[in-house]
């Protein structure tokens, strides 16, 4: 061959176009991260703006990552009805990476939380992951972090006390990383006995379990690296509806939706929550048929509000089968919620559903998609796989996951993140 | 069909059907500028690589023809194939598809060379690349 062309590939490949082309097709961020140390000019490629830029447009990577945790050994001790959460035993054997749009799940090197500890993911945004540290048992100790460069940082203690902090799965929780300011703002919902509170409170109270509680915000800049408290939710300071902002509160019982914006730190609500099935004709003879909703999750994209919710059959007072899972659109000219799209769980076939157990369920919405997954729960006792709705191509996805039929695999979404390699916690 | 006058490197000439030299952006913009007339010098790209480029484009655009009775696994086998190459090879193929602006096979060789590193540790890619540069040298 002749010398003249030959000579020098691997500085020609050097070129940065080209090296952050081949780099992009790199879809583990973390094979990317090590794969820095080859040279100085990957080194600088992969950190370049550039880089980032180009790995923001490749289609293959512009997608959602889920980090699930899973446990493929059982301890013998889990009795069948033991209904008790244990977030502190150790529960992966390893690490999987589901990508909706890409296949999987398949094993990867991803950390989940801060090394040594029992980090379980509650809420992200453009590249960082928060999560409550289980290791502290009492108090609410959460953490930020950056899986894909694996840094992390612990959060000082935000100002609720012991006796108010709920487990995971009833912790109300969500932020916002604005990422060309480098800052984030996180903020936790909770319910306070108000009997216990200040005297002077004017918020609205809630009865539950034969108490009154109230609704307060507590709100974490990272800019100013300090916890604020705000005003509990009351009728007669709240904006009423539209809802505003990202902090999202639902009760129940009273159909209540309330809505706190971190940013104007006001409250708004909205009080016709319920879905019910107006119109059971339509679905006569069909799969749905006798649908009524279970266990409400209300979530905000791109400005609007949805609602999602498990359609379940009563079969009698106490018993019930799970038909699928819904999403809806809040409409305030119509004063209600408009059907968006329905899945039936045989259709989310790849991933075996127990159709009968009760979950507690966790959403999150990572870009365009919403992820549906159960928090770890000793009854459940099992494989639940998540899935995700695309809202953009309004499709709904379950992972694949053919070589585990059959194997006792218990799994938790950790946490679902837009992989990014420039977001700091 | 109106042909189009390829020379590599050393010299050699290629002819080819002007729909496939129009694949490489490069000759396109090349033949909107010069004409037809004269025959396209490619510098950068030797004999041996020029001829696997035209290979490729070649399978491709037949296989996009009506009427082609090329399976999408036959067309996935032609890929693999095709770029189960050493690496020296593999990357004149990245700096030549480069070059000549062919976006499929640039995609096809660049999603190869990412696969052969993507599991290794820095030191071994440093040493498939410095090794490669050697046995050509």
């Amino acid at each position: 061959m002749d010398q003249s062309c030959c000579c020098g590939a691997f500085e020609r490949l050097q070129e940065e176009d080209l090296v952050l082309y081949i780099l992009s097709f790199l879809h583990n961020l973390r094979d990317l991260f090590r794969l820095r140390a080859v040279c100085k000019s990957w080194y600088r490629a992969v950190l370049s703006r550039r880089f980032i830029t180009v790995y923001a447009s490749s289609p293959s990577l512009r997608q959602l990552w889920c980090a699930l945790r899973v446990r493929t050994e059982v301890p013998d001790d889990i009795g069948d009805f033991d209904n008790y959460y244990d977030y502190r035993m150790t529960l992966q054997n390893h690490v999987e990476l589901w990508r909706p749009k890409d296949g999987g799940p398949e094993s990867c090197c991803l950390t989940l939380g801060p090394q040594g500890s029992h980090f379980v993911g509650l809420c992200s945004s453009n590249g960082l992951v928060c999560g409550r540290l289980m290791e502290h048992e009492s108090s609410l100790a959460l953490a930020v972090g950056n899986p894909i460069t694996n840094s992390w940082r612990t959060l000082p203690p935000p100002p609720i006390e012991e006796c108010d902090v709920l487990p995971p799965p009833s912790l109300t929780i969500s932020m916002l990383h604005d990422q060309d300011q480098g800052s984030y703002q996180i903020v936790v919902l909770y319910t306070k006995d108000s009997d216990a509170g200040p005297a002077d409170e004017i918020g609205m109270k809630f009865f539950s379990d034969e108490k009154m509680y109230l609704v307060y915000p507590v709100q974490y800049d990272s800019k100013a690296g300090i916890w604020e408290s705000g005003l509990p939710f009351s009728f007669d300071t709240s904006q009423g509806s539209p809802l505003r902002g990202n902090a999202i509160y639902t009760y129940h019982v009273a159909h209540l939706i309330l809505a706190y914006d971190p940013s104007s730190r006001l409250w708004s609500h909205y009080d016709r929550a319920a879905i019910a099935n107006v119109n059971p004709e339509i679905d006569r003879g069909g799969d749905w048929e006798g649908w009524t909703p279970l266990s409400r999750l209300v979530f905000t994209y791109k400005g609007k509000y949805y609602l999602a919710s498990q359609l379940v059959f009563w079969q009698d007072v106490t018993t019930y089968r799970s038909l699928g899972f819904s999403i809806w659109e809040l409409n305030y000219e119509l004063a209600g919620w408009v059907l968006v799209s329905r899945v039936l769980w045989r259709d989310l076939a790849c991933s075996p559903m127990h159709e009968e157990e009760d979950h507690d369920w966790k959403l999150e919405v990572v870009g365009d998609m919403v992820v549906f997954s159960c928090f770890y729960k000793k009854a459940t006792f099992g494989t639940l796989y998540p899935f995700a709705y695309d809202m953009i191509d309004s499709s709904w996805i379950a992972p694949c996951h053919e070589q585990n039929q059959g194997s006792f695999d218990d799994l938790e979404c950790s946490y679902s993140f837009f992989p990014s390699l420039s977001a700091r916690p | 069909m109106v042909k189009v006058t390829l020379k590599s490197a050393e010299g050699d000439v290629f002819e080819v059907d002007e729909e496939l030299a129009l694949e490489s952006l490069m000759v396109k913009n090349m033949i909107e500028d010069v004409g037809l007339d004269s025959a396209i010098s490619l510098p950068n790209v030797s004999s041996t690589i020029l001829a696997k480029v035209i290979e490729y484009i070649k399978f491709h655009m037949d296989a996009q023809k009506d009427g082609s009775k090329k399976t999408s696994e036959e067309i996935k086998a032609f890929d693999d194939d095709f770029v189960n190459v050493g690496i020296p090879t593999l990357f004149e193929m990245v700096l030549a598809s480069n070059y000549l602006n062919v976006k499929s096979l640039l995609s096809l060789t660049c999603n190869t060379v990412a696969n052969m590193i993507k599991t290794k540790p820095p030191a071994e890619v440093k040493e498939m690349f410095t090794s490669a540069k050697q046995a050509k040298a």
